[in-house]
């Protein structure tokens, strides 16, 4: 089987946390055997990079904060990359940091886990994933604008894998495995076909296999 | 009737101009009143015999330095800039030697002409640079050629009562690495502390020659100290940072560490530290630059700031290398509170994505 993969498994199964998704990474990545495993162009060359830089962007700001309670969070040019949601998880890790009794402790902590974050994911693509599909310049732009438009949060980023998940769909048959169970839905995928022209083009279409729901076959 | 100068007078005169910065070949030619081809003929001649060579070449111009030019990196400072800051250093030292007896190190120095020219606000440049802050220039004893050109300033008394005043206060011990630290106590220079931290261990490892578990430990507090001082000014530069720590971090991590991949780590910081301490040398010295020339200053900057980042590359490529070796999920994330609840907001960002 091949199995294209969402970007949120490879950093499920880099943690160690033991919530129910790394653990459901964990034995999916760990039962590969014979199957396949693809990573799109864009998620390896702009996506995973985008990500990671913006958490070594939320690192700077934690260990400035906690260096110089007077540094006013977000005021540097690194920050300019971060999105809300980022902001707001940085927030959270200061609160954190500031609730907790074992500050050197939560410092080292988290300066070990964003490097080792970063290495894992580097690894895991080396060691686990056999193709990398679709490059980026190949991506069919109306494909990936009809994804956009029908998901339900439009995003580029998730309409950009989708269709390169579709798009190598079409060559060679394979799974979507994604977590995403309100964005990466088979209702999306079939507003391709009320596009007649990319009906036309892309006749069939890969099937969604959810990481929470994946048993050892 | 005009007599014609001696070459070696012409010599000279070029050598005793270029003391006073960086040149271009027309601006030599209108100094010692002769034309290009001759200047250049006698400037291909004072490079042949190693006293100049060319910091620029462009289709356009050719610009000449000493190669004794006591100004790190031939900045076109002033020519009272030069003269005063040397003349400085000079002071200091013949002071130092009559009173203790002794021979300065060239950093420390550095450390008390920093000293005197901050606490007598004298308005030259003090440069963050390789050990902390400097003054422009470097002073060399036993260079007779650069010594006598060294003039006396109009301020004269007021320099040598402003060293005086550091001399009393007896707060300089004239050892290099007591210097140092007395300074980025005294300018609460942090970065610059953990530096100095990680240089002492690595000497430590260079004398032991073994790696070991604690050393590799030490290193690793070392490291995130560093991290966590890493200064905002700096901020362009914390992406290759933060790739030179978190690479060193998995490497120090992997219980096999070796010492050949200690030696790598410190090679690397030492090459990234002299890319950052080049690029703060060049933007304090700015400010004191004339507007004539900036654009030699900007020129010199940009040759110079490549040459390091080329360097810099080949030996981080090193790092890399070494740290990729390291299955990283061999190495166990702390499995504490703090570890769980930071992994979990991460976690909670990556679904909000």
């Amino acid at each position: 089987m091949r199995y294209f993969l969402d970007m949120n498994l490879p950093i499920y199964f880099c943690m160690q946390l033991g919530n129910f998704l790394e653990k459901k990474a964990k034995i999916f990545v760990e039962n590969k055997k014979e199957h396949l495993f693809l990573l799109c162009d864009y998620v390896t060359s702009v996506n995973l990079p985008k990500w990671i830089k913006r958490q070594k962007a939320i690192l700077f700001e934690f260990n400035q904060k906690v260096q110089n309670i007077d540094y006013a969070l977000f005021s540097s040019e690194q920050s300019k990359i971060l999105f809300l949601q980022d902001k707001i998880l940085t927030n959270r890790l200061i609160l954190s940091y500031e609730k907790t009794k074992e500050k050197k402790q939560f410092i080292e902590n988290i300066n070990q886990i964003f490097s080792l974050l970063q290495a894992r994911i580097s690894y895991f693509i080396k060691k686990y994933i056999d193709t990398i599909v679709i490059p980026i310049s190949e991506i069919n732009f109306e494909l990936k604008s009809c994804l956009f438009t029908w998901l339900d949060a439009p995003n580029d980023s998730d309409a950009k894998t989708i269709a390169s998940a579709i798009q190598e769909h079409n060559h060679n048959k394979l799974i979507i495995i994604t977590s995403d169970k309100r964005d990466w839905t088979k209702e999306l995928l079939e507003e391709v076909h009320n596009n007649s022209k990319l009906k036309k083009e892309y006749p069939s279409l890969p099937r969604i296999e959810y990481l929470q729901d994946y048993r050892v076959s | 009737m005009a007599t014609r100068k001696a070459p070696q007078q012409i010599k000279k005169e070029i050598l005793d101009f270029l003391f006073e910065g960086p040149k271009g070949v027309n601006e030599i030619a209108t100094k010692i009143n002769s034309n290009w081809p001759t200047t250049n003929s006698y400037l291909e001649k004072l490079k042949e015999e190693g006293a100049v060579n060319e910091i620029l070449i462009t289709d356009k111009m050719k610009v000449y330095r000493r190669t004794d030019d006591p100004v790190y990196y031939s900045i076109p400072f002033s020519k009272d800039i030069r003269m005063k800051t040397l003349y400085i250093l000079k002071e200091i030292e013949q002071k130092w030697k009559k009173e203790k007896m002794t021979k300065l190190s060239k950093t420390a120095l550095q450390k008390i002409g920093v000293d005197v020219i901050k606490s007598c606000k004298l308005d030259l440049p003090v440069l963050n640079f390789h050990y902390g802050m400097t003054t422009c220039a470097s002073f060399d004893s036993n260079n007779q050629s650069i010594l006598s050109l060294i003039e006396e300033p109009e301020d004269k008394s007021e320099i040598i009562n402003c060293i005086k005043k550091i001399f009393e206060n007896k707060k300089h011990t004239g050892i290099a690495h007591e210097e140092k630290e007395y300074q980025y106590k005294k300018e609460n220079m942090t970065f610059y502390s953990s530096k100095e931290k990680l240089t002492r261990l690595f000497l430590f490892l260079n004398k032991n020659k073994s790696a070991n578990r604690e050393v590799n430990l030490e290193i690793q507090k070392a490291l995130l100290d560093l991290s966590l001082n890493f200064p905002l000014k700096l901020e362009k530069f914390y992406l290759d940072f933060e790739n030179f720590t978190s690479n060193a971090q998995i490497t120090l991590l992997n219980p096999d560490n070796s010492i050949q991949n200690l030696e790598i780590i410190k090679r690397t910081l030492d090459q990234l530290w002299d890319k950052l301490t080049t690029f703060t040398l060049f933007n304090d010295s700015e400010y004191f630059i004339d507007k004539e020339k900036k654009q030699l200053f900007e020129q010199i900057r940009e040759l110079n700031l490549n040459f390091k980042e080329m360097d810099y590359k080949g030996y981080i490529e090193e790092l890399e290398s070494a740290a990729q070796e390291t299955n990283p999920f061999e190495i166990k994330i702390p499995q504490d509170d703090s570890s769980k609840d930071i992994q979990k907001l991460i976690l909670e960002g990556l679904e909000n994505e």
